[in-house]
């Protein structure tokens, strides 16, 4: 029996999210020595605008192609493959809602600072966003697997979880290095500086080794997505599905090359203003791009649950 | 009997569709055969062909494909 499936409450989370998104950025005041760039408060609010509205443009294509698939696993929830797909489609929202939660939380820092509860609120939100990225990636790799397994005759990936191993372990090591690089990791009365305010043992337990673990459930589940839509039976069901499994594996690649963007994060000040944008704008439009080939290839998948002549 | 002709279908269908065949079949033959797939019987099997095959036309552009399920379809 298929799920009764309403969209309306994510559209409406979208909706409040970029809202306050919106709010928050233009009506927070300036840190001190944040205008590296000189710019009036006129220009400033411009900028803010440049940024927020792909943002959310992203936001809401984002929202769109997840809650598609959402929509196609539960009609067809009580078989095996929907039971897995399910796991995918919970795994993306929540995705989504990382992303939305991680600019939200960085639009707050003005605000936290103000407070002088900045310590305190950026490793609360700092294990928010870990935890929202642990389980969504779970899911993710849960459902993967899982469809992997209905196969018949499932291909071997022993190879290809050696491959995931290695890019881990040398994105781990990116990571830690690039932390080492930044003397504020500790502690820092400047909210400017991007600090865990917390002592590297904790960092490593805490925050290196849990991404380490996302990232290679996410290889996992990319590796998984991409054998069983390769091996699955049907030829049309396989076209359909593809999309989707593009999608979702970049979505998953897109959220890794984030996270690990965020540790450079304190390099790219000495970057020029233009290429800063520009780098931020490819990002964004990567993700919107996967998530809009997830949503392609949900509706061509609900096509074939629906069609009856 | 008529449970392994419904097999038989709903197997080939599995080619095309993979594991959205059982409920492509099942649904073309409770909505137009007015039946439960399991009771299909062969003399079902044509109005099925000409409703699959309208289906599958709305799905794919590739005649070859929809072609090649309709003859399996009526060789069963």
């Amino acid at each position: 029996m298929s799920q009764k499936f309403s969209a309306t409450l994510y559209y409406l989370a979208w909706a409040i999210g970029s809202l306050l998104y919106t709010g928050i950025t233009l009506l927070s005041p300036l840190q001190p020595g944040s205008n590296t760039y000189h710019l009036s408060l006129t220009q400033i609010h411009l900028l803010q605008v440049t940024i927020i509205l792909p943002v959310v443009a992203i936001w809401l294509a984002a929202t769109y192609g997840a809650v598609s698939f959402r929509k196609y696993a539960a009609g067809i929830n009580s078989s095996p493959d929907g039971a897995a797909l399910q796991s995918v489609s919970l795994g993306l929202i929540l995705l989504v809602a990382r992303i939305i939660t991680s600019s939200l939380v960085d639009s707050l820092r003005p605000v936290a600072s103000r407070m002088g509860w900045f310590p305190a609120w950026t490793i609360a939100t700092r294990y928010v966003i870990i935890l929202l990225t642990l389980v969504s990636f779970y899911l993710i790799f849960q459902g993967a697997r899982r469809l992997y397994l209905t196969l018949q005759n499932p291909p071997s990936i022993r190879a290809t979880k050696w491959v995931a191993l290695v890019a881990v372990c040398a994105a781990t090591v990116t990571y830690v290095w690039a932390l080492l690089q930044n003397p504020y990791r500790n502690f820092s009365s400047d909210a400017l500086n991007q600090s865990f305010y917390l002592p590297d043992w904790a960092i490593m337990l805490s925050v290196v080794l849990i991404f380490a673990l996302c990232w290679y459930l996410g290889f996992m589940a990319v590796a998984y997505l991409r054998a069983y839509s390769r091996y699955t039976k049907g030829v049309l069901y396989q076209r359909a599905l593809m999309p989707s499994a593009l999608g979702v594996g970049a979505v998953v690649v897109f959220s890794i090359a984030l996270q690990l963007l965020g540790a450079v994060a304190p390099a790219l000040r000495s970057f020029r203003l233009g290429g800063i944008l520009l780098l931020l704008y490819i990002l964004i439009i990567f993700y919107g791009i996967g998530y809009g080939l997830i949503a392609y290839g949900a509706r061509r998948l609900q096509m074939i649950e629906e069609v009856k002549g | 009997m008529n449970e392994t002709l419904y097999t038989k279908v709903v197997s080939l269908t599995e080619q095309y569709l993979g594991p959205a065949a059982p409920r492509f079949i099942d649904r073309h033959i409770i909505f137009h055969l007015d039946k439960k797939p399991q009771d299909i019987t062969r003399d079902d099997l044509e109005k099925l062909k000409t409703w699959t095959s309208v289906s599958l036309a709305l799905l794919t552009s590739d005649r070859e494909i929809i072609d090649e399920f309709a003859a399996k379809l009526t060789q069963l």
